[in-house]
């Protein structure tokens, strides 16, 4: 009758290992950069609607900032056919088991991040509409300390 | 500038689900406008054609705010029903309009033949987002016939709780309707035909109709939830209570007046001895209907499951249950075909009566007294069948569906003598033919 | 035995947490999201069958609000 806490925890963690196939964002990895980290699925049309606007930020910030996405689909087919028509100039991380997704609290898409050269999370950003690439540049420029 | 960039979106945003059908998949650019077209065409054998072609553009102002405009035309001809029993000799109607009549064999169902309408519809509906998790719908509806307009307004709220799997929506619609019945509004239980060829007045020479129009004002509510069951599945149950008041009748409908013994309506005007007597309905000056529907609707491997329930009761004593179901069954990657089966039952109104017994009508003027011989406030039930097959091209989507209609009742109980050997409630049935094209 | 169905529950409780087999994520709605899931799949359709069925029977509405009054009815 009587289960210890530990036992549970552990069984717990067990589960999310076995469930999470281990996509992995290694923030460190851009260190010295300001990343911006976008989730995304295929099925999704406002993320569709986010992608050139991704692409701008690649050429108008070049080394200064890393676009890095996380594609959710289930099917790896589905983020294929997606890339091969509206390719990405990013990186793309495959998340099918939501692990990543889960981590960053997603809650709806597409959802993005900021995060300075420290690597701490300056804001988060649900959905995309047509004036979220002013507001969403001008948060970059003064994370990077860029005057308006 | 970002002018290139080219935004290529769903109806809606991915955080947002319910009765918008939010999350879709379509690919449509902000600033697009989305076309569709459809046609109706409606045919009763011996009875109304109906043909309604109708056209709506939806305009993506963002990725989460659409407009959208619709216009339906709806052009009515043939013969409905005008209340009058059946009985063994011709009978003969005055038109609405006067003048001509309309003759009735012996043993047909009497139809006003004067049944032609043109009717033009403008739908507008604005989508958009007010807050977090909260979106608001205003519309406006308003319509136009010769002796019918309708116009009102709408919103509808519908905010996102528990991760988006709940969507919770409230809203209040607001209506006027203007009645213009050609010569004016009847009163109620005018005695028609029994005099003479002079339609607008009675035997004592008073007005059957009063030559005015009238109103009707309608108010709306209903309230709903929409919940995720799994990655498949969801429902959605919502309330709502719809009161109507001012005038209800339908100014062309008659009922017959027939003689206690023999059940032979009246035939009491000399001049034109094939004039049966009708009196003019009347129903009550309000309306409270209480309506709950249900919906499940089920992914399955492509295809899907869609059913729904709803349950009406109101205050003039009418309840009733409606089941539908459609499957959709894609085939060939982007095609599908659908069938679909609605069963619908009603019970009759308090004030619903197939004929007067002479003697039992109300008096002339009389609006107290409340009762219709229109079959559609009697108990029936209704059954349609159909077939819908459609093909989803990225590019362009059209369906056809062809739907068969039946209405059937038991004849009433209260018939005696002649009215026994009658067909009182005659079988309604109707075929539809939709076509919808996705430009 | 309670002990064996104590285990039982636990295990199967929070595989079904860790799984989200209860419950949808955002990233979880791919059938959910295609056009013909939406409640009303169809406005066209069915605005012109609720118009048929409103000329024709004593109920109407109670999916949300109608497309206008007719003198139909």
């Amino acid at each position: 009758m009587k289960l210890t806490l530990p036992r549970i925890l552990a069984f717990l963690l067990f589960s999310v290992s076995i469930c999470s196939q281990a996509a992995e964002l290694d923030l460190a990895r851009y260190k010295g950069k300001l990343v911006y980290v976008d989730f995304w699925a295929s099925w999704c049309g406002p993320c569709r609607a986010s992608f050139p606007f991704m692409n701008d930020l690649v050429k108008e910030y070049g080394n200064e900032l890393a676009v890095v996405s996380v594609n959710l689909d289930e099917e790896r087919q589905d983020a294929d056919d997606f890339l091969k028509e509206i390719p990405a100039d990013f990186s793309v991380i495959y998340d099918p088991e939501g692990g990543l997704a889960k981590q960053y609290g997603v809650r709806g898409m597409p959802n993005s991040f900021l995060f300075d050269r420290s690597g701490k999370l300056v804001s988060r950003h649900d959905g995309f509409t047509v004036k979220d690439p002013q507001h969403i540049r001008e948060l970059i420029d003064n994370t990077l300390g860029k005057s308006q | 500038m970002k002018k290139n960039i080219r935004l290529s979106l769903a109806a809606a945003s991915c955080a947002l689900l319910g009765s918008h059908g939010a999350m879709a998949e379509d690919k449509h650019d902000v600033g697009d406008w989305d076309i569709s077209a459809a046609l109706l065409f409606y045919s009763e054998p011996d009875r109304v054609t109906a043909t309604e072609p109708v056209i709506s553009a939806k305009k993506q102002i963002d990725t989460d705010e659409t407009l959208t405009l619709k216009l339906t035309l709806d052009t009515l001809t043939g013969a409905s029903a005008n209340g009058a029993v059946p009985t063994n000799r011709p009978q003969s109607f005055t038109s609405p309009s006067g003048g001509t009549s309309a003759y009735t064999a012996a043993g047909e169902t009497p139809l006003d033949e004067s049944f032609k309408d043109t009717r033009v519809a403008v739908n507008a509906a604005w989508e958009k987002p007010i807050a977090k998790d909260l979106t608001m719908v205003l519309g406006t509806n308003f319509s136009t016939e010769y002796d019918y307009t309708s116009f009102a307004v709408s919103s509808t709220f519908a905010k996102d709780i528990n991760n988006s799997n709940t969507t919770l929506m409230a809203g209040l619609s607001l209506g006027m309707d203007m009645i213009e019945p050609v010569n004016g509004k009847p009163v109620a239980f005018g005695t028609l035909q029994t005099q003479g060829d002079d339609d607008d007045e009675d035997d004592d020479g008073n007005k059957v109709k009063n030559g005015s129009d009238d109103t009707k004002s309608l108010v709306d509510i209903v309230v709903g939830v929409t919940q995720v069951i799994d990655q498949n599945s969801l429902f959605q149950l919502s309330y709502s209570l719809s009161s109507s008041s001012g005038y209800l009748t339908d100014p062309y409908k008659f009922i017959s007046v027939v003689d206690p013994t023999t059940g032979i309506p009246l035939f009491e005007n000399n001049a034109q001895p094939d004039l049966p007597t009708v009196v003019y309905e009347n129903r009550p000056d309000s309306r409270l209907k209480h309506s709950v529907f249900g919906q499940y609707k089920r992914y399955i491997g492509g295809d899907v499951l869609d059913t729904s329930y709803r349950f009406m009761v109101d205050d003039w004593g009418i309840t009733s249950n409606t089941i539908d179901v459609k499957y959709r069954w894609k085939f060939a990657d982007t095609q599908y075909l659908q069938p679909h089966v609605r069963v619908y039952q009603q019970s009759a109104a308090d004030f619903y009566t197939p004929f007067f017994i002479d003697g039992q009508q109300p008096t002339v003027g009389d609006t107290n007294s409340e009762a219709s011989a229109d079959y559609r406030l009697g108990e029936f039930m209704a059954y349609t069948v159909g077939l819908e097959y459609g093909q989803d091209n990225p590019s362009n989507s059209w369906s056809v569906a062809l739907e068969y209609y039946l209405q059937t009742g038991d004849e009433p109980s209260q018939a005696f003598g002649e009215l026994k050997n009658q067909e009182l409630y005659p079988d309604v049935d109707a075929l539809m033919l939709r076509v919808v094209y996705d430009f | 035995m309670r002990k064996h169905m104590l285990w039982i529950a636990v295990i199967a409780s929070s595989t079904l947490t860790a799984c989200s087999s209860m419950g949808v994520d955002p990233w979880q709605r791919q059938n959910l999201a295609k056009p013909e899931m939406a409640l009303d799949s169809s406005p066209l359709n069915t605005a012109l069958d609720d118009h048929i069925y409103f000329s024709k029977e004593a109920s109407s509405g109670g999916r949300s609000f109608g497309g206008g009054g007719c003198g139909c009815n």
